[in-house]
């Protein structure tokens, strides 16, 4: 049970523990990872969806802007419970592109958000946001990050990221934009 | 080269995604969604970008800015201003 409660913490830790268990059978959910329905077919319906998209984000980050990778996105039908927890997308969402990454596709946080920006993508409120912080030494690349906000509030990075303390926001994309 | 911003990047500069967005070092970033281009910008460059995004077309006129709020000679900054005019069209006009 204690890798479960580890598995929305640390999703890449819960995919090496028990990955089979944990995608395919719907017991012993955690809380932080049960979702509204409390049922681990909903979890793996959710990872499934990801999956996919993050396989096509990343495919088309190469070649196509994030404006297109997402209308893109928003071209394939998902299944997404209407009662799903962000959690739980945010959650499915980075064990899809850890996945995605180990077989050797893109795995960043634009991927993830544009994955949980697609999921959520019929909610009201819903945005995809681009920020950057400045360099450590001048001449350096910036840094960069993406992540998605439900009412203002980012629900893509742990509270305790770097996104909320020191990245500015640069770009937003409104999803109700992408319907 | 000629004296005053090229119209193509003029354009592309004021049409879209809002000016450079400044960090907290003074340094800005320009991002182009549509191009899928990022530029980092001195605090130079993003007085130069926030210039021509208010309407300022001339070299003469931009390296007068840049002499008024950085402490450089009219010469410097003219020269300036026109390397950094033309490595920005060609970043941002140009196809890969």
């Amino acid at each position: 049970m204690e890798h479960r409660l580890g598995a929305c913490r640390h999703p890449n830790a819960a995919l090496k523990l028990d990955r089979k268990k944990h995608f395919l059978s719907g017991a012993e959910q955690s809380p932080l990872v049960q979702s509204g329905c409390g049922n681990g077919l909903i979890d793996a319906l959710l990872f499934v969806n990801a999956f996919y998209l993050a396989w096509l984000a990343g495919k088309a980050l190469r070649k196509t802007p994030i404006r297109d990778t997402l209308w893109r996105l928003c071209r394939y039908a998902v299944v997404v419970p209407t009662k799903v927890r962000p959690l739980d997308v945010r959650c499915a969402a980075t064990r899809a592109t850890r996945c995605i990454g180990r077989l050797g596709g893109l795995d960043s946080c634009l991927t993830r958000s544009l994955v949980i920006a697609r999921l959520l993508r019929d909610r009201d409120n819903v945005s995809l946001c681009l920020g950057f912080m400045p360099a450590d030494d001048p001449g350096m690349a910036i840094t960069g990050h993406a992540w998605v906000c439900i009412d203002g509030t980012n629900i893509s990075d742990k509270t305790s990221g770097f996104a909320t303390t020191q990245v500015v926001e640069t770009n937003r994309l409104e999803l109700r934009n992408y319907r | 080269m000629s004296d005053v911003v090229p119209a193509n990047l003029a354009a592309h500069l004021r049409k879209g995604d809002g000016g450079p967005t400044l960090l907290p070092d003074g340094s800005g970033v320009y991002v182009d969604l549509d191009g899928n281009k990022v530029l980092s910008l001195s605090k130079t460059g993003v007085a130069l970008v926030q210039q021509i995004q208010s309407g300022v077309d001339g070299l003469d006129a931009l390296a007068q800015a840049l002499e008024g709020r950085f402490d450089v000679a009219f010469p410097q900054a003219l020269e300036d201003t026109e390397a950094f005019v033309a490595e920005l069209n060609r970043i941002l006009c140009t196809a890969d």
